[in-house]
């Protein structure tokens, strides 16, 4: 689906995406320094962290998605 | 790479005697091949390939990380050393680490030259200093630091060191590719000390660790605590080449830390 095509469906525009995409990649830049400066000085425990990777995953395949389906290039504000 | 490399003696690596478990001898051949087929089952480069492509970030994620690993390997392989119960077995597990740690020639010590390399291929002080405590590869790392402290046979640790050997060649033909990320980096990068010594070695460290299966893990219990060790070895390399796929995805996709 093209930007435009996403625009007229939900009537939102990729300034939108662009606004989400940001606030996407800062939630999770704030939550990967969390979890870095946790596990500093004191190992992980396991299942914490492996809910971290799998959360993290999906949050980057969610970006990944808005990239390649609701950006073009130029529109991504990294 | 370059086909020309030089010898293993050329590099002053080439001082193994071994006069039983030999390249060529048939029971290590058999079990290189045993023990390689295990380690394919595993798939550990198997989401770390899926998107691969040679690009900046790729090199630098594996030039910080993997220099995270290789300056953790010689405590690791020195802990082993302690930890086996003879002098035997001791003189055989330590020699990668006296290599590891450029045998007599202080500038020479692996972690260094690797760093080196990494540098060439445009990693920083400051992405290394950024990238210093990624979560998952802290995660995979204590497993491996955990695994080794927490292991009481001598089988079960020569079994976790080819299990960390195994997949050696591949390794680093992957490391290679991934800091390779352009036609002039390659080229410097497979001029530096640290390749051209590591393509030689690791295969005379796979045999290494092979002939350690063969000479003391001769009862079938010493056979079934060997591949414990040898399967954890692995599940760490799954672990960590993982960590690394999702790493390079994060800095593509521009998620800064704070």
């Amino acid at each position: 689906m093209t930007t435009n095509e996403v625009t007229k469906e939900f009537n939102v525009t990729s300034e939108d995406f662009q606004k989400l995409r940001h606030k996407l990649v800062t939630g999770m830049g704030s939550i990967r320094t969390a979890f870095n400066r946790l596990s500093r000085n004191t190992p992980m425990d396991e299942r914490v962290l492996s809910m971290y990777e799998s959360g993290l995953e999906k949050l980057l395949n969610l970006v990944e998605e808005i990239d390649t389906t609701y950006l073009v290039e130029g529109e991504k504000k990294k | 790479m370059n086909n020309t490399l030089p010898t293993q003696s050329s590099l002053d690596y080439g001082s193994t005697i071994e006069r039983t478990y030999t390249s060529s001898h048939p029971k290590v051949l058999q079990y290189t091949e045993f023990f390689g087929t295990r380690a394919n089952n595993f798939g550990i480069f198997d989401e770390y390939d899926k998107n691969f492509k040679p690009e900046k970030e790729r090199a630098v994620v594996v030039g910080t990380q993997w220099h995270r690993f290789s300056a953790f390997m010689p405590w690791f392989l020195c802990q082993a050393a302690a930890q086996v119960s003879t002098n035997e077995k001791r003189h055989y597990v330590i020699q990668t680490a006296f290599e590891e740690l450029g045998m007599r020639e202080s500038t020479e010590i692996h972690p260094d030259m690797f760093w080196s390399a990494a540098q060439i291929a445009g990693a920083t002080i400051k992405d290394q200093d950024r990238l210093k405590n990624e979560t998952s590869v802290s995660g995979a790392l204590d497993y491996l630091k955990e695994t080794i402290l927490t292991t009481h046979t001598d089988a079960e640790v020569l079994g976790l060191l080819l299990g960390l050997e195994i997949p050696a060649v591949e390794n680093i033909d992957e490391i290679f590719r991934a800091l390779s990320h352009s036609p002039e980096v390659k080229a410097k990068v497979a001029e530096t000390k640290f390749f051209k010594i590591h393509r030689q070695i690791e295969i005379e460290h796979v045999r290494l660790t092979i002939s350690n299966f063969l000479r003391f893990c001769k009862e079938s219990h010493e056979e079934i605590n060997f591949i414990e060790g040898f399967d954890k070895g692995l599940l760490f390399w799954k672990r960590f080449w993982n960590s690394l796929s999702d790493l390079v995805k994060t800095e593509k996709l521009g998620v800064s830390l704070k």
